[in-house]
């Protein structure tokens, strides 16, 4: 019979090169080379739910903004974009709002054009408003039937207190109080055709920044950057709440707390300590809960840092009557990153997984642009990167029992449960 | 049109090996598809084939532990089934491609199927039979529309099976059973895409899989779906906010030139911004809050199905009403040459984005390959292209009779109430 072949460890990824330029006070960056003629543009906006002044000003603002321009209707925009088989999704997000479009490199004058406009003249036409709260009202409606969605707000909210902007979701009651001034408000303090960055990748050169220049000269202006509130967490109680849905047939399982950001030293341990705890197929929570008990479709863990404050939390749906048996093995899985040490041979395999998972990000421009993307809008540098790269391959047992013990203690966490 | 090269191979043992080579990248794709879905499966155990993809990664006699050793490798792997096919795909760095095809051959030849292995892999099926079905709100929409539209065909149960008992009630037989029919290299195609050139793969993949021996896969036995003569409709009324309708139309098979016309008609009702239904029903005369159109694409005659939620104070008469009009339209009059053409490029440009991704490559391969001839793939732009406004007609006239409709009413319970 075969033998297993050899495994080579996986090469050391590295960020590729990227192109920076800028316009006004706006960086571009750009990543080209990509065979197949198309193109993707990301405009990222500090505009996010930190920077509002309403509750839910952020996402509608960034659901509206491509529904009506000073020259054309929603319609116009809406048949142009299906006609050059190009696309435009925008979101927002705890810190920003992000604008991503996507086209063939033929069009691109056309899609630049078409962007300058919805930067810089956006009209939020008040039935385009009205509608959109309407149906945004009615999918919170089903949203509200799901024991998931309860959960993560629910958790989110014990997490940073329900008046904080990465705390709180948004609830009918704000939904309805938007109004189209709440908008064109969010729009002038934080938009205004001035993205913070700007984000080129694909079938792009030197030429395709040449021709936004000249395009966008005059329309993305030079804008002072608004003061935005420091918003404080509230001081987080941990503990159990648990929420009844009616007729739920599972029980959703939320356990977190607060944690540290990017730039702490603790936060790339973090993320690979992470990893061994529920990050990945083969983590102690999937092995334990999903492969050995059979207790639920999945379970995992996520440490998350927004530009402000970082965040990590357990997360699963399991079966009603499971769901006492998981909370036991949740807190065994913690207990036992506190006092026994991660073996050499699990923690290789983490490292190669890790390498090659971040092989695989990089693989070409469209995708190694999220990477660097992810890294210059949190606040990071390549050397952000740099340093987790390092963490992955050189981090210890000993240093990861002790972030284990510094951050994954149970009793220092919100549990949050939602069932029937 | 961006091709996709590929060289072919077919083992003496009956495996299809497929290799694409791209320069541009340092990762490899291995995909594995076996021609066995929900279709494959007896009335009294639905669920079936599913359930085997779960157990397919329980280990093998020489891999007792797949997800680790991929792991190590610094893979990434997952797999899906549908009622046609179960798909299995691996990404790694190309340095360790003998690790996963070593993988992949063992698991086809030699599978560790115990029962330790299949009870928890039940128990996990359950859950996500729950998670995603019976636990969402309209879970079990296409459980009733497809148990209305099909009488006869397997296609009238879910791959998920049919109530979740039929899972808990497989045994180690039917699992042997269905291994020995299915899971074998003449049932199989395998798919090498990325950074090795073509020969060194086909070569490498002899040497790991030419050893499994031949095996024998039944002869399709199920029965046909009679043509439906009259029209279908249903109320069932749920734990839901809003009403739903779900209507369901008989269409021709995936690999029929009707595919095409039918495929396009979806696209000129709901495909992006611009399209029909979203701007009439939804934008305009808010009827709906979401409404979209799409194809089931299955390789025995499938489905065409419009399903969407209604607005409040709207009652199933009217939302119907406005929905029959829409389709007759279709019927009565000719697309403009500009609509036309806007839906090809749309198409066209879907192409371009879609070869992008490796992963998408290699599995598209792997999915040609199934219908006849992988060379179909870059053949496709043209079966669409080649479609006139009148042959649209022509099928929105066959497919869009009453006597061909699935009408399931969804209907939110008066005895919903707000989780506040």
């Amino acid at each position: 019979m075969m033998q297993a072949p050899p495994i080579s460890a996986p090469g050391v990824p590295n960020l590729p090169n990227v192109t920076i330029s800028s316009i006004g006070n706006t960086p571009i960056y750009m990543l080209g080379n990509l065979p197949q003629k198309l193109m993707r543009f990301d405009l990222v906006f500090d505009a996010g739910k930190w920077a509002e002044q309403q509750r839910g000003a952020a996402y509608f603002t960034s659901k509206l903004l491509k529904e009506g321009t000073a020259y054309q209707s929603a319609e116009d925009i809406a048949l142009w974009l299906d006609h050059q088989g190009a696309s435009i999704t925008i979101d927002a997000d705890a810190d920003h709002i992000t604008l991503t479009a996507w086209c063939l490199a033929r069009h691109i004058p056309g899609m630049a054009d078409l962007l300058a406009e919805i930067a810089g003249q956006p009209s939020f036409p008040n039935e385009e408003v009205t509608l959109k709260k309407k149906v945004r009202l009615q999918t919170l409606k089903v949203d509200e039937q799901k024991v998931e969605f309860l959960a993560t707000k629910d958790l989110m909210a014990s997490v940073f207190g329900n008046s904080h902007p990465y705390g709180y979701r948004m609830e009918a009651a704000d939904m309805e109080a938007i109004t189209q001034a709440t908008l064109v408000s969010h729009y002038k303090n934080h938009i205004h055709s001035v993205p913070s960055w700007v984000f080129l990748s694909g079938h792009v050169d030197d030429n395709t920044i040449s021709l936004l220049k000249e395009k966008w000269a005059g329309t993305m202006g030079v804008r002072e950057k608004t003061i935005t509130t420091l918003h404080k967490v509230e001081p987080f109680t941990p503990g159990a709440r648990h929420r009844v849905l009616e007729g739920a047939q599972q029980t959703a399982i939320r356990i977190g707390r607060q944690l540290v950001t990017h730039n702490h030293p603790d936060y790339y341990g973090m993320k690979v300590l992470n990893t061994i705890l529920g990050g990945y197929f083969g983590s102690r929570l999937m092995r334990n809960i999903r492969e050995e008990k059979g207790y639920t479709y999945g379970i995992y863990s996520v440490v998350h840092s927004y530009q402000h404050e970082g965040v990590f939390y357990i997360s699963t749906e399991v079966g009603n009557n499971y769901a006492e048996a998981t909370m036991k093995e949740i807190r065994f899985e913690l207990d036992k990153l506190q006092s026994e040490p991660v073996g050499a041979e699990e923690l290789a395999l983490v490292r190669n997984y890790l390498l090659g998972n971040m092989l695989g990000s990089l693989d070409g421009p469209l995708k190694a642009m999220d990477v660097y993307r992810n890294l210059i809008t949190s606040g990071r540098d390549t050397t952000g990167f740099d340093r987790y790269i390092q963490t992955v391959k050189t981090i210890t047992p000993a240093e990861l029992q002790l972030l284990a013990v510094r951050y994954l203690t149970f009793d220092d966490m919100a549990v949050i449960t939602v069932g029937p | 049109m961006q091709s996709t090269p590929f060289q072919r191979t077919v083992l003496r043992n009956g495996l299809t090996v497929i290799s694409h080579f791209d320069p541009h990248t340092s990762m490899v794709v291995v995909n594995t598809l076996y021609k066995a879905g929900a279709r494959n499966e007896a009335p009294k155990l639905t669920g079936f084939a599913h359930l085997f993809e779960h157990l397919m990664f329980g280990g093998s006699l020489n891999a007792p532990h797949f997800d680790s050793v991929l792991q190590q490798a610094g893979g990434n792997n997952n797999a899906f089934t549908n009622n046609d096919f179960t798909n299995y795909y691996n990404s790694l760095p190309v340095d360790n491609l003998a690790t996963a095809l070593w993988l992949e051959a063992d698991r086809m030849w030699q599978l560790d199927i115990n029962e330790r292995s299949l009870s928890v892999q039940k128990s996990v099926v359950v859950e996500e039979f729950k998670e995603n079905y019976l636990n969402q709100p309209y879970g079990n929409a296409w459980h009733l529309l497809r148990g209305m539209a099909y009488q006869h065909h397997p296609y009238r149960w879910p791959t998920i099976g049919l109530v979740p008992q039929h899972v808990e009630n497989a045994s180690l037989e039917d699992v042997t059973a269905f291994y020995r029919h299915y899971y074998n290299p003449g049932n199989a195609i395998l798919v090498i895409a990325g950074g090795i050139p073509s020969e060194e793969a086909l070569d490498m993949a002899n040497r790991y899989f030419s050893g499994i021996p031949e095996g024998k896969t039944p002869k399709d036995n199920w029965p046909q779906e009679p043509q439906q003569t009259s029209p279908r409709e249903m109320e069932h009324l749920n734990q839901v906010p809003l009403n739903a309708v779900y209507r369901a139309y008989h269409m021709d098979a995936r690999t029929s030139q009707a595919y095409y016309e039918a495929d396009l008609l979806t696209d000129v009702l709901s495909s992006g911004p611009s399209s029909r239904l979203y701007n009439r029903l939804v934008k305009q005369r808010q009827l709906f809050t979401t409404l979209y159109a799409h194809v089931t694409a299955n390789l025995d005659p499938g489905l065409l199905v419009v399903q969407g939620r209604l607005n409040p104070e709207v009652t199933f008469e009217a939302a119907e009403a406005a929905l029959d009009a829409e389709l007759e339209l279709l019927i009565t009059s000719p697309v403009s040459q500009m609509e036309l053409e806007k839906v090809l490029n749309k198409v066209e440009s879907g192409f371009a984005y879609n070869t992008v991704n490796l992963m998408n490559r290699a599995f598209s391969l792997a999915y040609f390959e199934m219908l006849g001839d992988a060379a179909g793939l870059d053949q496709e732009p043209e079966r669409f292209l080649r479609v006139s406004a009148s042959d649209l007609q022509q099928r929105a006239a066959e497919v869009f009779r009453k006597e061909n409709s699935s009408t399931l009413r969804y209907l939110a319970s008066s005895k919903y109430h707000s989780t506040e």
